[in-house]
């Protein structure tokens, strides 16, 4: 117990790095995709919806620290965080993995598409009409981050999610 | 109140979502105050000195680009300083050149060396003026600072020059103040020392004398500057004379063939054989 956490907390901190130094800089169209938000997502189907937060708002916190509005990106990752816990996976679930696998989707399409619509309607980059500006953004970050969640399912996540 | 805290225990959750909204509502709301501005202009320092960390290491992959991209740089800068010096330095031989040649107008044309070869067994110059220019053989070439040979072969476009420091090369020379002449001569030892033949101990020839061309020169006008006396020693008939040239050859671009050498006339006469008729028959007493 007290292993993983220490585990989760040092990849928060990696990729809190990354995020920061590498990913953002792939902008596409004005957006760019958020690995925390899988991250967030990931830990909140393995162990529920209060360390799905928890760790949401700490990712929130490093996010914000390292680049700024430090508030809006705490509460935006807080409930992507809450939003990603109704899809916990418990640890004796029998679910199968095509199961597994859709509520990981669901988890990062709802928690991208909470997340970043809170964090656009508060900084409209792109000086466009607030509702054109949400509605594009939400939608180009969410196609992103699944692109990514794709990626990490099957490249890393898929043997934890499945195996356990 | 046993409900309110079994309500707590089942929504925890809510609970701890209004906790967390919270405090990032305070964040939101007093983002602008001091404490929360330092905390995020360390996180902006933080994020420089790891900016900075990346790239250096991508500047130090780059290195071996960037010093190539350089050594083209200096290659070239090189080039340009050295086609620059050059420059420099012909112009200040060329007007020395072209001074002397505007004194003397219609007397010497002005050629560039074009090749040079110093060894010991044969050394010359080619310059770039030939007989389309008016240049002959036995025509003396010079530098404002004196001799620096003589024309041996002559083409359209060049001309070679056998120069002073050849070891077939020979010129009668003259003091400047004591008047003794001498044959100048290159031993082939050193490239600016020559060694003056043929002067006579009884001679008052001395260190620091200036010599130069004579009449007596079957190819070089009169005057013209060929070195300075810098050792006398005596040898058995005549002294051992070592001269310094004039000429410096190592620095040797620019030269002046003068139009007009010796009197032709004169050196026929000198090379007719003498012949019987040509000698007086002794007078007889009767």
């Amino acid at each position: 117990m007290v292993k993983d956490t220490i585990v989760r907390i040092v990849l928060l901190c990696i990729l809190s790095l990354l995020q920061q130094y590498a990913v953002s800089r792939f902008v596409v169209f004005g957006a760019f995709p958020d690995i925390l938000t899988v991250f967030v997502v990931f830990v909140a189907l393995r162990t529920g919806q209060k360390q799905g937060m928890t760790y949401g708002f700490a990712a929130g916190l490093a996010s914000g620290v390292l680049g700024g509005d430090i508030g809006i990106t705490t509460l935006a990752k807080t409930i992507e965080g809450f939003v990603a816990g109704y899809f916990h996976i418990p640890e004796d679930s029998h679910a199968s993995s095509l199961q597994k696998r859709r509520m990981f989707y669901k988890g990062v399409l709802l928690a991208s598409l909470s997340g970043r619509a809170i964090q656009a309607a508060a900084a409209n980059v792109l000086a466009l009409p607030l509702v054109w500006h949400v509605v594009y953004s939400v939608a180009l970050v969410t196609f992103f981050n699944m692109v990514i969640a794709v990626l990490a399912y099957q490249l890393f996540l898929k043997k934890i999610l499945v195996n356990n | 109140m046993t409900k309110f805290f079994k309500f707590l225990t089942n929504n925890n959750s809510y609970l701890l979502l209004v906790v967390y909204c919270g405090i990032a509502g305070l964040l939101i709301r007093f983002q602008d105050t001091l404490s929360l501005k330092s905390l995020q202009s360390r996180g902006t320092e933080f994020r420089a000195s790891i900016s900075g960390l990346v790239s250096d290491i991508g500047e130090y992959f780059s290195l071996k680009r960037e010093n190539e991209k350089l050594t083209l740089q200096n290659a070239s800068l090189l080039a340009d300083a050295i086609a620059g010096a050059n420059a420099l330095r012909d112009s200040a031989k060329v007007a020395a050149i072209a001074e002397l040649a505007d004194r003397h107008p219609g007397e010497f044309l002005t050629a560039r060396v074009v090749e040079r070869r110093f060894n010991t067994t044969e050394n010359f110059l080619l310059v770039n003026a030939g007989s389309k220019l008016g240049v002959r053989p036995d025509m003396p070439v010079l530098t404002p600072d004196g001799l620096a040979g003589r024309v041996v072969q002559v083409s359209e476009n060049y001309a070679k020059v056998m120069p002073v420091i050849h070891s077939d090369f020979s010129v009668s020379v003259v003091s400047d103040s004591n008047m003794t002449h001498g044959l100048l001569r290159w031993d082939g030892k050193r490239e600016r020392i020559a060694r003056m033949d043929y002067v006579p101990l009884s001679s008052s020839i001395a260190k620091g004398e200036k010599l130069y061309t004579t009449d007596f020169s079957t190819f070089a006008l009169r005057g013209i500057p060929v070195g300075e006396i810098i050792e006398v020693t005596p040898g058995k008939q005549f002294f051992n004379v070592a001269v310094r040239l004039a000429v410096d050859f190592s620095s040797l671009t620019h030269v002046m063939i003068a139009e007009s050498s010796a009197d032709p006339e004169k050196i026929e006469l000198m090379y007719r054989p003498v012949t019987g008729e040509d000698v007086p028959q002794n007078e007889t007493p009767e």
